[in-house]
């Protein structure tokens, strides 16, 4: 059993876009029978479905007589109701309560419907539209020059927040991936200078030559870009000028529980077999696992309950920011707007996409 | 007590209210912190095991490593949460016009 904790707010993330589905799930189920799918975000149950060429997330509650939706049907009209045929649109509107057919409906008759749309091949969700947030970039993702290919979706017994950290994380290599990712004999990790800005943090990691591991894998030069709250893309320079992204978005789908959507990109080889690039991935994915699992809480606790170091410095400045971005939602979505937009710069790099009040705060 | 010498380290509208930020300040990494319209510095690494403060969670006058989760006074530098035990040095702050000057023994 999971503690809770209070060092974040859950709520915060009601105002960000996440993915719930690929596409391709979507559409599978369609295919079955014109079944919706049912998903879990933040713990609401939403039945998500194409109605009429738009995808939709409804609450998964008929407020007739609660049954899931998402055991309903889909109709070019809506989604029906499986237990009394009531039909929904994509906007929420019941249209049809077929033992009434005579009666007009009020506008009240309504089922909630969360913003919904689709990018990157994957359905994406927002359950509050308060703020003016984006779904988050995926710069490979329809660029000519890289070849991305899709992960299988995996579920993970840990929160997003964990889930993303680990992603980020660079003093685990040598232990947790010793012979892949790293090697033992060299634990030590550079400290990273951390970026805020544009809603992203962003720092880059620089191998030294003594981490290189010959016939084990190529250290090379990494960007990281985090798109608050779990979103992350990683961009690999080889010293042959070719690169490679791995994207990832951890889903919050309950307490303690995250689907992470995933792609791996690349320049190199792009007509070559995919399956090469899943199998690294998938051998990194089962030596991390085994670890994140035996976190406990799942959930990130308040500072006094783990003990860090300046190694993990980016974990320190992630963490900050997501308890900066809790705090703010507790007062209301202008002061979580603020706190979005708020810049930090530690590093001296430049940024095509620095914003302008950015360069004051860039002093000192 | 010795001279002490005043350094701009930016502007007010820098620092949000109720934010901290890192400056360095004739080599020194000083945290400077916003509180009500009020300004304040002390020493950025923690007495406890050098986390850097201004990494940290400001809440009230109090700012709590991102360590291991020592909090001092920033208006006195007094450690006020274990395992922080040790005073921080604290820097008197000046404005003058929209400049923030941080005072340093000379």
């Amino acid at each position: 059993m999971g503690t809770s904790t209070t060092f974040l707010n859950e709520r915060a993330w009601r105002y960000f876009w996440h993915p719930v589905c690929t596409v391709a799930e979507l559409r599978a189920a369609a295919a079955d029978g014109n079944r919706p799918l049912a998903v879990t975000l933040l713990g609401e149950r939403l039945a998500v479905a194409e109605i009429g060429g738009r995808v939709a997330a409804l609450k998964d509650r008929c407020i007739h007589r609660s049954t899931k939706l998402s055991v309903g049907r889909v109709e070019a009209g809506g989604l029906r109701c499986a237990y009394h045929g009531w039909l929904y649109g994509a906007d929420g509107r019941c249209r049809e309560i077929p033992s009434m057919p005579e009666h007009s409906i009020p506008d009240d008759c309504r089922v909630a419907a969360h913003d919904a749309a689709i990018e990157y091949d994957l359905v994406w969700v927002r359950l509050d539209s308060s703020l003016d947030t984006r779904i988050p970039g995926c710069p490979a993702f329809g660029d000519a020059a890289f070849r991305c290919v899709a992960g299988e979706p995996y579920t993970w017994p840990t929160s997003a927040a964990r889930r993303l950290e680990n992603f980020v994380d660079l003093a685990h290599f040598p232990f947790v991936h010793d012979g892949t990712l790293g090697d033992r004999r060299q634990p030590l990790v550079p400290i990273a200078k951390v970026d805020r800005l544009n809603r992203e943090l962003r720092f880059r990691f620089v191998p030294s030559p003594e981490m290189q591991l010959p016939g084990v894998a190529l250290m090379a030069p990494t960007d990281y870009r985090l798109w608050v709250p779990f979103t992350v893309n990683l961009e690999f320079f080889f010293p042959d000028g070719e690169r490679s992204q791995l994207w990832m978005s951890a889903s919050p789908v309950e307490s303690g529980v995250c689907r992470s959507f995933w792609f791996t990109c690349r320049t190199a080889d792009r007509d070559g077999p995919d399956q090469p690039h899943l199998d690294f991935q998938a051998l990194v994915l089962s030596e991390d696992l085994p670890v994140i699992e035996a976190q406990e809480p799942p959930e990130i606790p308040a500072p006094a309950e783990e003990y860090s170091v300046r190694t993990d410095k980016v974990s320190i400045a992630y963490r900050r920011w997501l308890k900066e971005l809790s705090k703010a939602a507790d007062e209301d979505a202008d002061a979580l707007a603020r706190c979005l937009d708020s810049v930090r710069i530690e590093s001296d790099r430049t940024f095509d996409d620095m914003p302008p009040a950015a360069s004051a705060s860039a002093a000192g | 007590m010795g001279r002490v010498v005043y350094h701009v380290v930016g502007q007010r509208a820098q620092l949000r209210d109720g934010d901290v930020t890192c400056v360095v300040v004739e080599g020194r990494e000083i945290a400077l912190y916003r509180i009500g319209g009020e300004f304040f510095a002390t020493d950025d690494a923690c007495t406890h095991a050098h986390g850097s403060l201004c990494e940290g969670y400001l809440e009230g006058e109090e700012i709590e490593c991102p360590l291991h989760a020592g909090r001092f006074n920033v208006r006195t530098g007094e450690a006020t949460c274990s395992p922080a035990t040790e005073a921080l040095a604290t820097y008197e702050v000046r404005s003058d016009g929209e400049d923030v000057l941080i005072g340093i023994p000379a």
